[in-house]
């Protein structure tokens, strides 16, 4: 069921979390650094998924 | 003995400590954690010189003893705080107002941070109107500042400082309703389908909506431990210092335009004459002059031209109008007056402010917060009982409910702005006359002095209930 486990997703959103990582990316180079392995995550999460 | 208390139902969130009032006196229970804090600043002066800045509300540590409570009950030790007499919540605030709050947060955390400190969170809930001035309440709040840590405050001070002053400075949306609509303040992802892609040219919206908005989209359903990165990283306090700056600049260059005000123009195109002005003048001053009132409610405010003149015995001043620019002009005539407290106060009486948050208990509406022994109810009749469509007895009971003695003004449908207001619309008020209103005055009230202005199409009455 896409639909309730979208409405799910949406539940456990946090909020904070845009903030968080937006100290990181006005922090600095380093911050930028810290963002980019986090989506490097991101991406290689998407493949091992499928 | 144990003094009778009641405990505030808007802190009961905090762990740390819970605000309770005794013999109108304002205390704070407090946690191990928060005692074990709060015992060192104290001893280091670290809090009295934040109080001297006058950003800190003054406040001591006390035993529960010494003021008579029973410390099984509320600790050994508990913290007193300096009474604030009148509580308002910023979606009562004016432009200024909320605009005030978030310097007054950003100057006290880069002072705090400045002192090993920091700010655990950003509400204008922790602000409050104090004589004249926003002074920040929740001491608690100040906590221990750890290298490397991020600032928790910083997406809420978005949502509820600089979001809603953006929707203000930027697109000429008054802030007060869409704040009162969510208590936890307006969202990223909301305003960032708000702005346009030219309002990224306005300071702060690319990086605070957009890019926030669009890094918590990514994110926030991922299971990261984002709060790890900042210690790799080594994070620095200067860092977070320079996001605080970031910040003061972006409101500091934010500017009120209000666009429609139609009772700031009133008042200065006012149609009628002004010797009949001077004597509604006159009359308001010499109805309150010997009295022994101490807070007055002013109804329908406009700028206060007329309370702010009262006896100076009247030590109290609470505003309210549902405009926002008149208010906001008045918070500035405030800072200049140092002989009364004033408490403007943006609100819509024919929709005013209900009590929300948990049981809604947490934040108490208009009627549980404002009261005054006095009031003063010029030129509003019309407004709620035609404009409003409200029964004159109810408008009546309204006033009665804000004090036991007040001065009231009835404008009658041969005045130029009821038939202004009548021009264009079915006349449904056959009630609304001078003999109905007096009837349902003296209901209630006794009615001590008429003076008829304006060639009797208004009178204004000195009413004292029975």
């Amino acid at each position: 069921m896409k639909i309730s486990g979208l409405v799910i997703l949406i539940a456990y959103l946090d909020p904070g979390s845009g903030g968080l990582l937006l100290q990181l990316l006005l922090g600095g180079v380093a911050g930028i650094g810290v963002l980019l392995k986090l989506y490097w995550k991101k991406i290689r999460s998407w493949f091992s998924k499928s | 003995m144990d003094l009778q208390t009641s405990f505030d139902k808007g802190s009961f969130k905090d762990r740390e400590g819970r605000v309770f009032t005794s013999g109108g006196r304002i205390f704070r229970t407090l946690s191990q954690s928060a005692f074990d804090r709060m015992e060192v600043l104290e001893k280091d002066s670290r809090l009295q010189r934040l109080i001297d800045s006058r950003a800190l509300i003054p406040s001591h540590l006390t035993t529960a003893k010494e003021v008579g409570f029973d410390p099984k009950l509320y600790g050994e030790v508990i913290m007193e705080h300096e009474k604030v007499p009148v509580v308002t919540y910023p979606y009562e605030w004016s432009f200024d107002m909320l605009r005030d709050a978030a310097l007054l947060t950003l100057n006290l955390l880069e002072s705090c941070l400045e002192m090993g400190l920091i700010l655990k969170d950003a509400t204008p809930f922790n602000i409050l109107l104090h004589k004249n001035k926003m002074v920040f309440i929740d001491t608690l709040s100040i906590d221990y500042y750890t290298e490397g840590r991020p600032w928790e405050g910083y997406s809420q001070f978005c949502r509820e400082f600089l979001f809603p002053l953006m929707l203000t400075a930027y697109k000429g949306v008054e802030f007060q309703s869409w704040l009162r609509g969510e208590l936890k303040g307006l969202k990223a992802s909301d305003l960032s389908h708000l702005f346009s892609w030219f309002d990224n040219f306005r300071k702060g919206v690319f990086t605070h909506v957009h890019l926030q908005a669009w890094l918590e989209r990514s994110f926030a359903r991922k299971d990261v431990a984002i709060r790890n990165s900042f210690n790799q990283q080594n994070y620095s306090k200067g860092q977070l210092l320079r996001i605080v700056k970031n910040l003061r600049r972006i409101i500091k260059t934010m500017r009120y335009k209000p666009s429609n005000s139609e009772w700031i123009r009133y008042d200065r195109e006012n149609p009628y004459d002004a010797s009949e002005e001077e004597k509604k003048r006159n009359f308001v001053q010499k109805a309150f002059a010997e009295s022994t009132l101490h807070t007055i409610v002013d109804l329908g405010s406009n700028i206060g031209q007329y309370s702010a003149e009262t006896n100076s015995s009247i030590k109290t001043i609470i505003a309210i109008d549902k405009d926002p620019a008149c208010i906001n002009h008045f918070y500035h005539r405030c800072k200049e007056w140092n002989t009364k407290a004033f408490y403007p106060v943006v609100v819509d009486l024919l929709s005013p402010t209900p009590a929300m948050g948990w049981g809604l208990q947490e934040r108490q509406s208009l009627f549980e917060r404002l009261k005054g022994d006095g009031f003063l109810a010029l030129a509003l009749v019309h407004h709620i009982c035609i404009g409003g469509n409200v029964p004159l007895l109810e408008f009546v009971k309204l006033l009665k409910s804000f004090g036991n003695y007040g001065v009231v003004e009835w404008v009658g449908k041969e005045d130029k702005m009821v038939q202004r207001m009548l021009r264009n619309r079915s006349d449904i008020f056959q009630d609304y006359t001078w003999e109905y209103f007096q009837s349902c005055l003296e209901e209630h009230f006794q009615l001590s002095k008429v003076l008829e202005i304006e060639k009797g199409s208004r009178r204004l009455c000195i009413v004292q209930a029975k």
